[in-house]
């Protein structure tokens, strides 16, 4: 019988990094909401949503690597978060084109620039 | 010669008076912040059980929205809600529960201590209980993420345990809440270091929730496929769900829309608060007399069962 090998560590400045982006992504999604509270417009709000549920998305992914057991599972979690830089990247000029506010959508770009960064860093 | 030893007497009886009120004045308190630390496992177990609630409860929303915005003829729907949690899964929950029993298993043995009996063991299910605890700790069996925490968190258990089952390293009080204080402070930072992320991931739910139900009113009421009073109806309904699923965020539910830099609101901030009011009462027993240790377990009692009810009414609002 294999004998079952011992989990190795999870490098403790990969969760920092976890918990900046968790941040990072509740920004995004705090102003998103806020860009869907200010239209009625169903097209608008549509768009809004999927920008919102992407993001929410890597949020879950992050909170789940946070609690992940071990190392393994942890890597597995975060490789599946890196993959998410490009969709970010696609998503900042996207929320310039739906979102009218301009101050808002740049500010939203912007904490979408921090959260590539952090996840690049992964 | 007689004279003296009526005085030796006296003394010996008042010694001994003294040592009972000493005990009865600790026992109380002590009580006290037995019941606290009760109440604030069950808020930790609530606020856990209501992160996988709000997931479950997003992902019916989800597959309702999806449903009514498809035009695929063959589109389905699902009434019973079925889930399968990601961002917690029930196992994690029973790890962090069990991290809980831990501290529930210190402040029973804390409150046998501070009884006047001879016995001063716990009952046969808690000393059971500190044996698993124990085996389960000394055998890596406690998953969590970082190995740092874990390792601080086993011996924590570890120790609680072998306090548990323990009556004579720890016959003062104060020096067991000493000795015991840097495991409760690993056990606490282990739990609340993951809790703000949980409680990130409750909110974007609900507000994936709001979304949702904005734009199915928006729709309803754009198509005209409802009438005017409907749509007003329909708004109201949609205000309810949501302030029935969200007491943590009411208030940024009242907020204006896009205030200048808002922060998240932190959803784990009633827990995260009961669980350090754990370490603040443990340090009262250490450091002060009974007055001080009634008010450090008051605070965490108030403080914990004023979690559990935001967490069990998010859980009750489903």
């Amino acid at each position: 019988m294999p004998e079952e090998q011992t989990p190795k560590p999870i490098d403790p400045s990969k969760l920092s990094i976890i918990n900046q982006l968790i941040y990072q992504l509740s920004l995004i999604l705090l102003d998103l909401l806020s860009a869907g509270r200010a239209t009625a417009d169903p097209t608008e709000l549509m768009q809004i949503n999927n920008e919102y549920m992407a993001v929410g998305t890597i949020l879950n992914q992050a909170a789940q690597a946070q609690a992940a057991a071990n190392d393994t599972l942890f890597n597995q979690v975060t490789s599946t978060l890196k993959t998410q830089a490009k969709m970010l990247e696609d998503m900042e000029t996207q929320i310039k084109k739906i979102v009218s506010d301009v101050q808002l959508a740049g500010r939203v770009t912007g904490y979408i620039a921090e959260g590539i960064t952090l996840l690049i860093k992964l | 010669m007689r004279k003296f030893h009526s005085f030796l007497v006296i003394g010996l009886i008042s010694t001994m008076l003294s040592a009972c009120a000493g005990f009865s004045r600790i026992q109380d308190p002590i009580s006290h912040f037995n019941q606290a630390a009760h109440a604030a496992s069950s808020a930790e177990s609530a606020f856990l059980n209501a992160v996988q609630v709000v997931e479950c409860e997003d992902q019916f929303y989800k597959s309702a929205y999806d449903y009514s915005t498809s035009s695929d003829p063959k589109a389905n729907f699902d009434l019973r809600g079925y889930c399968t949690p990601i961002v917690v899964t029930p196992d994690q929950i029973t790890t962090r529960n069990t991290l809980m029993s831990a501290i529930v298993l210190y402040a029973d043995k804390m409150q046998a201590l501070s009884t006047s009996d001879n016995d001063k063991q716990l009952d046969a299910n808690s000393q059971t209980l500190a044996q698993n605890l124990n085996k389960l700790a000394i055998t890596g069996g406690i998953k969590l993420q970082d190995p740092a925490i874990v390792q601080g968190v086993e011996a924590a258990v570890s120790a609680i345990a072998k306090m548990a089952l323990d009556q004579i390293i720890y016959s003062n009080l104060r020096n067991a809440a000493q000795n015991m204080q840097p495991y409760l402070k690993a056990i606490v930072t282990a739990l609340q270091s993951e809790n703000f992320g949980f409680g990130q991931a409750i909110i974007s739910s609900l507000g994936h929730i709001e979304m949702m139900l904005r734009i199915e009113i928006s729709l309803s009421h754009q198509r005209g496929q409802v009438a005017a009073a409907d749509t007003f109806f329909n708004i109201i309904n949609a205000r309810g769900i949501l302030i029935g699923a969200d007491p943590v965020t009411k208030q940024a539910l009242a907020s204006p829309a896009n205030t200048p830099n808002p922060k998240p609101v932190d959803a784990a901030k009633p827990v995260n608060d009961a669980l350090d009011a754990i370490v603040t009462g443990n340090q009262a027993i250490a450091n002060t007399g009974s007055g001080g240790i009634y008010a450090a377990a008051n605070d965490m009692y108030k403080r914990a069962m004023t979690a559990k009810d935001i967490y069990d009414s998010i859980a009750k609002a489903k």
